[in-house]
Formats: structure tokens, sequence, C-alpha cells
């Protein structure tokens, strides 16, 4: 009867506990290097979970960080285009929303009196947005917010583009700067100075300045109201609920940052990791135990025999996983925690990641405390059906157990190379084991790929588009300039050619720009303007006034060549006829973000007259396509802005304006030619009034930026590879020795060392294989799948080729170095007699 | 007859801690061609030391052992395991069949690691004699220790090898098998002009063949 046998079990308890303790705590001084190899892969799991906990918390606030740093600003919403006091009231009211920040423009700086062309903007915020939404964004900020009318919070970009690099808080800086009232000459007094990561040049102003400089929140150019969010969850649906609440006028924007709608898929996904992370942990103390028990059947076999039951053997078992989980777990949190807190940085430094950003690797109690946990649940999961099967062998069944044979089936006679049928054989000799290390390797090579996807999806960022493919542009400056009539031509044919003489320049194209005005008709310039006007303007549309001055409603033309144009016709979904468009017979139309359809647009006839010397001689062209993209025309007019060849823009006036020089460099990211180039810019009289933005300026501030997410990544990805390697070391060795008898026996009958080691490099190579076929399918699937949902920038997805090709030559040469490498070291120099004497 | 097998003060020694122990100690033991040679001694005389060295499966300390003509001291490894192949067959006590190949595989097993042509005729005959034809497809675990080892001499037999070394392959048998499974490797060993050295305890057996050698403490105590 049960009752019976547990009592007679409960008897023995009482006098076993201290036999099984002592014979626990001797088997660990007895099997030291098996024990050392368990307490190994704990250590290894222990430091691996708090590893990639630490890390993977890392890793979330970096990416938080780095959103807000690319935001400029720590919020979960923004509306854009004006905000209305009822929406501001209605956003205060909600108990869903936690900051409303709200922000204006309301000024621009013209002059220092040293140049003419400044670009910062003076920008007013309340309270709730300088400290709770701003300041999380800032590199470092001193001083205060401006309180007089007088004073500046100023970027030191802004300071740097003024001359002003040295002044302090309390110093005086005069600026020419233009409002809604007019131009105004001011001497500020600097309360406070800030950086961001963006280089913004911005200077932030008084309430007292804001309510004087005509400007206001419901401006549509000048108001947005920034929203935090009190959870960090919000489903789309409620997004869209929220959305539809605001009553968003036609010029407003309502736009929700990647991090309130990607927290949750970014977190799933990092769960997801850390599930693999653990699965792989599991598998690799499983399948320690697993081999450790079938390889020491005859013992537990013995201890039946001297009389321990089955619960005592796995209660011995388990303690035993108990003192070494307790030693391993231990080490491990000590090993995880020193490397993810110093060692794990200088590594991958020395691995040769740039850490331009802030490796921030906190000390988090609570990554310690369940990294312990779930390693602990993960070695009792492991030691489960290893401790079963100890305790279910009988002591017959011990006896005669030679471990790992074939089944009883009978197979089919094979035909082919014996060595390499043995090596088949032996792969399915024991299913579950093959199986196991094929799993954990498989999925460590898959989180592999799964981070290195996610990495190169971060640096497929860095390929960012630049204007047409180029690499480098200068812009005329004074475009910027709210009087058109201070437009200037600083680019002269004379600059355009010494840039086109620099060595590392492959070509140089000019954008040409002029204003032109289009005359009030019915139909496209009509309808053109009162869409315009509903959508941008906050006054309304005066057709009459247009019909009376359309000088007022002026429109710009840019001119590209034909390179340009090529590339442009090519990416424009019905592309137009080259020759047309060089002969001015068509061209592109720029939507300016208006309500108006592809099919009301192409075909209709524009008539214009170009300004300046083209004056009085109208021109009618044909939109033939249309284009969303503002690559082309940075600054546009109000009536339809149109984008021609420049061949036949210069014949219809000889003196448009050279707006923008591209570059194309004969080598990408050049850094001497770009020097180069940035000479002849600052030697010529267009320096005060031009900028320049370049691919590799950009590259650097993305870098900045996306410099921990890398160093992480990278961190977690070399981290999960061990748990692989070290599985397939330890099935590899235990395997080895279980057969190195049988080995030794296929050598007496006459196997050579050399079809041996074929045999061995076959099983590797076969093992490699169902790794790689495991990885590239599942793997790539559910890496496929991790990808999509944390994909939250819409990057696109590639499979990163060259860490793939690296490791499936790396799992290859593992899987088939390490096989002949053991087999050397547990073969040594004994003899073949020795060898089957000893096994 | 040709002599097949020469030993010259074949010398084997141990080094057990701080002691020596003398496994061989200068044994001259010759067998002609076609002979079967019993070896007989009590357990630890160093009789299957004696076999091994003459299989090259161990190395000896001092002495040679010369085999068809070939002195297998200044043989490398991979040499003397292809002659090992070619030349000598091997019987062990415990079988020592591999695992994971089925009957008929573990017998032309040292035929196909040679990369030669399987003799279907001789395999089948070989088969045949041994009473294995209804178990060419079984696997060496469902087999009794009798089948197993007589899968065993026929893997000895199948590279129609100069030379059998049997290292008590009756030892885990009952007297039954022991007898059919002996009777069968001598009966094969003539029919196919093999010499045949066989390590005993058991007089009978011993009885059988054309020469004993005893071995006491490393030295050959009678019959050379």
């Amino acid at each position: 009867m049960g009752g019976s046998l547990k009592g007679d079990e409960s008897v023995l308890t009482n006098n076993n506990k201290r036999i099984i303790s002592r014979m626990a705590r001797n088997s660990l001084s007895g099997n030291r290097r098996k024990n050392a190899f368990i307490i190994i892969a704990v250590v290894l799991s222990a430091f691996m979970v708090s590893a990639v906990l630490t890390l993977g918390a890392s890793y979330y606030q970096a990416s938080r960080v780095q959103n807000i740093r690319q935001y400029g600003a720590k919020h979960d919403a923004v509306v854009m285009g004006g905000v209305s006091e009822k929406q501001i009231r209605s956003c205060r009211e909600d108990r869903e929303i936690e900051y409303v920040g709200l922000k204006a423009k309301c000024g621009k700086v013209q002059s220092n009196g040293r140049d003419d062309t400044l670009h910062t903007q003076f920008i007013w915020c309340n309270d709730v947005f300088w400290e709770k939404q701003k300041k999380p964004a800032l590199q470092y900020v001193t001083g205060s917010y401006p309180q007089k009318e007088d004073e500046l919070m100023i970027s030191e970009a802004a300071l740097k583009e003024c001359g002003e690099e040295g002044m302090k808080i309390g110093s005086s800086l005069e600026l020419v700067f233009e409002d809604e009232t007019g131009l105004h000459r001011n001497t500020f007094t600097i309360s406070g100075i800030f950086q961001d990561y963006y280089q913004d040049k911005e200077a932030y102003v008084s309430e007292a300045f804001f309510k004087k400089s005509g400007s206001s929140l419901s401006d549509v150019l000048s108001g947005s109201m920034y929203l935090g969010f009190r959870d960090w969850i919000w489903s789309e649906k409620k997004q869209e609920k929220f959305e539809e609440a605001l009553q968003l006028g036609k010029q407003q924007a309502f736009f929700i940052t990647d991090g309130a709608g990607g927290q949750l898929q970014v977190l799933t996904g990092m769960g997801g990791i850390v599930l693999i992370t653990l699965c792989s942990a599991y598998l690799l103390i499983y399948n320690i135990l697993y081999l450790s028990v079938t390889s020491h059947v005859r013992y537990y076999g013995l201890l039946q025999t001297v009389g321990m039951t089955e619960r005592q053997i796995r209660s011995f078992l388990f303690r035993q996983m108990y003192y070494m989980g307790s030693v391993g777990i231990t080490a491990g949190l000590l090993l995880g925690g020193s490397i993810s807190m110093a060692l794990l940085p200088e590594l991958l430094r020395g691995l040769g990641i740039k850490n331009e950003g802030v490796i921030e690797v906190r000390f988090r109690p609570w990554i310690y405390v369940l990294a312990a946990i779930l390693v602990g649940i993960t070695i009792y999961m492991g030691s489960r059906k290893p401790a079963k099967i100890a305790g279910s062998v009988s002591p017959i069944e011990a006896s005669r157990f030679a471990g790992g044979h074939a089944g009883k089936k009978h197979k089919r006679i094979r035909k082919g190379c014996p060595v390499f049928n043995i090596a088949c054989r032996n792969l399915q000799r024991e299913k579950k084991r093959t199986a196991v290390v094929v799993l954990s390797m498989g999925l460590s090579a898959s989180l592999f790929l799964c981070i290195m996807t996610l990495i190169q999806s971060q640096e497929a960022r860095t390929l960012f588009p630049f204007y047409l493919d180029s690499d480098l542009v200068i812009e005329n400056d004074t475009f910027t300039k709210f009087n058109r009539s201070e437009y200037k031509q600083i680019f002269e044919q004379e600059f355009v050619d010494r840039l086109e003489q620099i060595e590392g320049v492959e070509s140089v194209h000019v954008t040409y720009a002029a204003d032109i005005i289009v005359p009030w008709k019915e139909g496209l310039p009509d309808d053109w303007m009162r869409e315009f006007y509903a959508t941008s303007m906050a006054v309304p549309y005066d057709p009459e006034e247009y019909r009376d001055n359309p000088e007022k409603f002026y429109s710009v033309m840019a001119g590209i060549d034909n390179e340009e144009f090529e590339k442009i016709n090519a990416g424009l979904e019905n592309p137009m006829g080259p020759q047309k468009f060089y002969n001015g017979e068509c061209c592109l139309i720029y939507r300016s973000m208006l309500d108006l359809s592809d099919d009301f647009l192409v075909g209709q006839k524009l008539q214009f007259y170009p300004q300046k010397n083209g004056e009085g001689f109208m021109q009618e062209i044909e939109i033939a396509a249309v284009t969303d993209s503002m690559d082309i025309l940075r600054f546009t007019g109000y009536g339809p802005n149109i984008i021609v060849s420049s061949g036949w823009l210069n014949k219809i006036m000889t003196d448009a304006y050279r707006q923008r020089i591209a570059l194309h460099y004969r080598e990408r990211y050049d850094e001497n030619t770009e020097q180069q180039i940035r000479e002849v810019v600052q030697n010529d009289s267009c320096a005060v009034d031009s900028s320049i933005e370049s691919r590799i300026q950009i590259r650097e501030n993305l870098r900045n930026t996306q410099g921990n997410i890398m160093i992480f990544g990278v961190g977690i990805a070399v981290l999960v590879g061990f748990i692989g390697l070290m599985n397939y070391i330890n099935a590899t060795i235990s395997n080895l020795r279980n057969r190195l008898k049988e080995l030794s026996v296929l050598e007496s009958i006459g196997m050579t060392g050399r079809q041996t080691s074929r045999m061995l490099f076959c099983e590797g190579l076969l093992y490699a294989g169902l790794t790689i076929l495991f990885t590239v399918s599942a793997g790539l699937g559910t890496t496929y799948m991790i990808f999509q949902f944390m994909n939250t920038m819409h990057a696109p997805f590639t499979v990163p080729l060259n860490p793939v090709i690296i490791s499936i030559l790396l799992i290859t040469a593992v899987c088939t170095g390490i096989p002949m490498a053991a087999y050397q070291v547990l073969v040594k120099k004994a003899s073949v007699i020795e060898r089957i004497r000893d096994s | 007859m040709k002599e097949i097998v020469k030993t010259t003060g074949l010398k084997k020694y141990y080094k057990m801690e701080k002691h020596i122990v003398k496994a061989l100690d200068g044994v001259d033991f010759l067998v002609k061609e076609g002979e079967f040679t019993a070896i007989i001694g009590k357990s630890g005389s160093g009789k299957s030391t004696l076999l091994h060295m003459l299989g090259g499966l161990d190395t000896p300390t001092d002495g040679e052992v010369v085999v068809d003509g070939r002195n297998l001291g200044r043989m490398k490894k991979e040499q003397l395991t292809i002659f090992r192949r070619r030349k000598i067959g091997f019987v062990f006590q415990s079988y020592n069949l591999i695992p994971d190949l089925n009957v008929y595989e573990n017998i032309v097993l040292p035929i196909e690691l040679d990369g030669g042509y399987v003799d279907e005729d001789y395999i089948e005959g070989l088969i045949d004699m041994l009473q294995l034809s209804d178990k060419k497809e079984a696997m060496p675990n469902t087999l009794s220790g009798g089948q197993q080892q007589r899968v065993a001499i026929a893997r000895a037999l199948s590279a129609k090898p100069a030379i059998v070394l049997a290292d008590e392959p009756t030892g885990n048998l009952d007297c039954a098998s022991s007898h059919d499974v002996l009777g069968l490797l001598i009966s094969t060993a003539k029919r196919f002009r093999q010499t045949l050295v066989v390590i005993t305890h058991d007089e009978d057996i011993a009885q059988l063949s054309d020469r004993i050698v005893r071995i006491e403490d490393g030295r050959i105590a009678e019959g050379r």
C-alpha cells in the first residue's frame, strides 16, 4: 500500500537526511571535474541572466534617453500648427495626461552686427515644458529660465553661431531680431546657457517678451503643445480616441512619439530575448545534468542496490544541485554585476566600438533578486527530469547500462562511406540530446541573429536619406530672410568651379531658385490658394487681393540639372518624359502638404511670370508629376511651387539665384575632401551667408545618440553566444568521454586517426548544419516577427549579411573543431588498449 | 612453416606509484603460419598484455614484435592501424561491437574502413558459418552474449586477416555457448587458413590447440 511505503520512507528519512547531505557533499568533492562543469554552467546562466537583464534594462533606458534626445523633449505626443485655449484646457483636465507643456516660436534672430544670416529661433515655453520636458533632453543647463523681457536662456550652438562661445551668465548680447511686430534691435542679458544633443540654435525668452512679440499659442506657425501621458502604454485605439477628442483643425497636426506607441513592443521584444536566454540556460543545465546522470547510471543503480530509495536519490541529486546552485548563482551574479557594471563597456571599446554616448549601467538590486529566482527555477526545472531518471533506474538495468545504445529496432543496411554513416548514427543515437544541443546552439545563434538584425536596423538609421544621395550641401542662407528683397546671389560661378576642382569631388550640382508670380485665375491658382489659406494661414483667403496684387502671392521655381532630375524622376510613381522636362515643356509640382490630389494637379497648365529680369514674359508649363518631398524646395511661396530643368530656367531668366550646391564625393565619408570643401567655403565671401550640412556631420550626431544602443546590443549578443558554446562543449566532451571506448575499439579494428578525425568532423558538420538550419528557418522567422514587433522606427528588415556569414563560419568552425580538439585531449598519449581498458 | 609472429626480448613495465610492475619481462615468442596457439596463465600473468603487443594495440617498453615480416615498433601510428586492419583480426572478451551499427555493418566495418570491396560471397559464407544469417539486420543490443561474440568473430575474420588474436573470447559466455563459439572460431580459422592465437583459462579449450604457451609473471614458463 502506498501509505505503508510512505511510512517506511518516513522512518528512513530522519536518519537519511544526514547521510544524504554527507554523500552530496562528498560527491561534490569526489567528482570535481563534473561538478565544476555544472557550477560553471550555473555561474554562466546566472551571469547571463543578470547581465542580460542589466544590459536589457540599460538598453531600455538608453532607448528612452535616445528618443528624448532625438525629439528634443520628453513627451509622448505633440500637437503642432497652433493650439487653442480649449484644447489646452481639455488636456489639463484629462486625467490620462500628466504633463501639458506649451511652446511657441516668437521671433527669429537676424543679425548680431557681424553675421546677418543667423538661424537662432526665439522660443517661449511654460514651466512644465522647461522643467519636465526640455531639461531631460539637454546635455547640460546652467542658470535659470528668463523672467525679464530682456533675458535669454540660450543654446551653446546659438552662441557659437554668433561667435560668442565665451559668453557667460550675466553677459550682454546685442541682437537684431524679427517678430510679428517687426524688426527690433535689443541687448539681452544671458540668464542661462544650455546644450542639447542636436546643436539646435535656440534662445528661450520670458513670458513678458512672448506677450509683446505678437505671437500666440494659437498661431499656425508658432504654437505647439507637448503632452506627457500618465500611463506609459497607450494602445492605438486609445490614441485615436484621444486625437478625435482634441477636435484638431485643418492646420493642426497630432503626433504620437515612438516612445509612447512603441513601449509595449520594445518591452515585449526584450522579454522575448530574456525568455530565449533563460530557455537556453535551461537547456544547458538540463543537458549537463542529463548527461551527468546518464553517464552515472551505474552509480545510481549501485545506490539503489545498497538500499537508497527513489526519493532519496532524487533528494540526493537535488541537494547536490542546491549546493552547486548556491555557489554558482552567487558567483554568477557577482560576475554578471561586475561585467555589466564595469568590464563589458571596456571590452566592447576594445572590440572597436566607439562609445561616444554615455554608458549608463546602473546597479539595480531587483535585477539580481529576479535573476537568482529565475536561475533557481531553471536549475530546479532542469534537474527534475534527470533526477527522475536517476531515481527510476533499476539496479539490474543500471548494471547493464552502457550509455547511448541504439534502439532495438532493426536498421536497414546502409551503403556508402562508413565514417559518415557512423557519424550520422552517432547523432541519431540519442536524438533527444542531439535535439537539446542543436536547440541550445540554435537558440543562441538565433538570438545573436535577432540582436544583430535589431542593431543593424539601428545602424541603418545612420544610412539616413541625405539630399539626393549627395555628401555635402551648401545652402544660400539669404533665402531664410523674411524680406525677399534681401535675397543675395552669394555663390558665384567661380566659386562653383573651385569646388569642382577639388580632387575628391566627383560632381557638383547647383539648384537654382527664383520667385515666380502665378496670376489669379479660376481653376488651379484659385483652388490652390484657397486650400493653402485653409491649411496654413491664420487669416482668411481674399481672392480679390490675389487678383489685384498677385506679386504678394508669389511662388517659387527651382531649377535642377539633368542628373538630379534623373534621380528624382526614378523615384516618381509616374515618371516624366525627360526630354519634355529638359525642354521646359513640363515640370514637377510640390504639393506643399495641401489636400490636392495627383489627379487634380497632373495635366494642368500653369501660367506664370518669372520675376527679376524675366518679368513680362508669361510662361506656360504643364504639370507632369507631383512630389511631397521638400528635398529640392526648402523654401516655398504661397502659390504653386514648381521644379523645372535648370537649363531651361537659365534660358528664361539669366540671373536666377544659386540656392544650393550639392556635392558628391568620389569616396563616401571622405573627411579629407570635406575639409578641403570647408576651407574653400571659409575663404570665400559666401562663408557668412551660407551654411553647410554634410553626411559626415549627421552621421556623427546620430552616432552620439546611438552609441549606447550599439554597446548594449553587441554586449547581449556576445554573451548569449557563450551559452550555446558551453552547451556544445559540454555535450561534446560528455559524448566523447562516453564513446571513448567505442572509438578505441574502432581504432583497434582498423579505423585510422585520420578516419576518426574525419568522423568527428562529419559529426560536427552535421551539428553545424542542423544548427544553421534551425537558425535560418525558425530563428530567422522569429527574428522577423520580433523585428516587426519592435520596429517602432519603421526601419526596413534586412538580414545582417556579414554577422550571418561570420556566425555560420563560427558555428561550423566551433562544431567541427571542438570534437577533434576534445578527442585529442581525452586520448592523450594512451595506447588503444589502455583506452579500451580505462573507459 | 613460415614464422608469422615473432617477439624478441619483449618487455612491458608499468609505473605504479613508487613500484614498477613488470607485465612482460623479456618474452621471446614465435608463432608459425596457420598454427593455433593457446596462451594460458593465471590472472595478471601478462598473457593479455602479450596479445595486445602482438596486435599492436599497446607499445612495448623494450623489445621487438615482428608480424608477417614487419617490425611493429618501427611503424607510425597510422601505418600500424592500417596494417592491423589488413593483417590482424581481434576478438575481445567483451565483444566490443559498435552499438550504432547492425550485425552486417559491424562485420564489414574493417573492410569498409579500408575502402575495399566487400566480397559478398565470403561474408555470406562467414555469416552462414557463424549462424548469423537471420540476424544480419539486428542491432547488437538485441543479441545474446554468444551471438554478439559470433558477430565479433565474423568481424575479426571479415578482412581475411593473416592472424586472429582472441583474448578470452568465451570469458563472458556460458559453457554451452563457449564451446559453440570456440568451435566456430577454430573451424573458420582453419577453413580460411588463418593463424589463431587464443588466450584462455580453460584447459579443455587449450587442449584443442596445436601448441600451448604458459605465461607466469611476465615470462614464458612453458612452450615458447
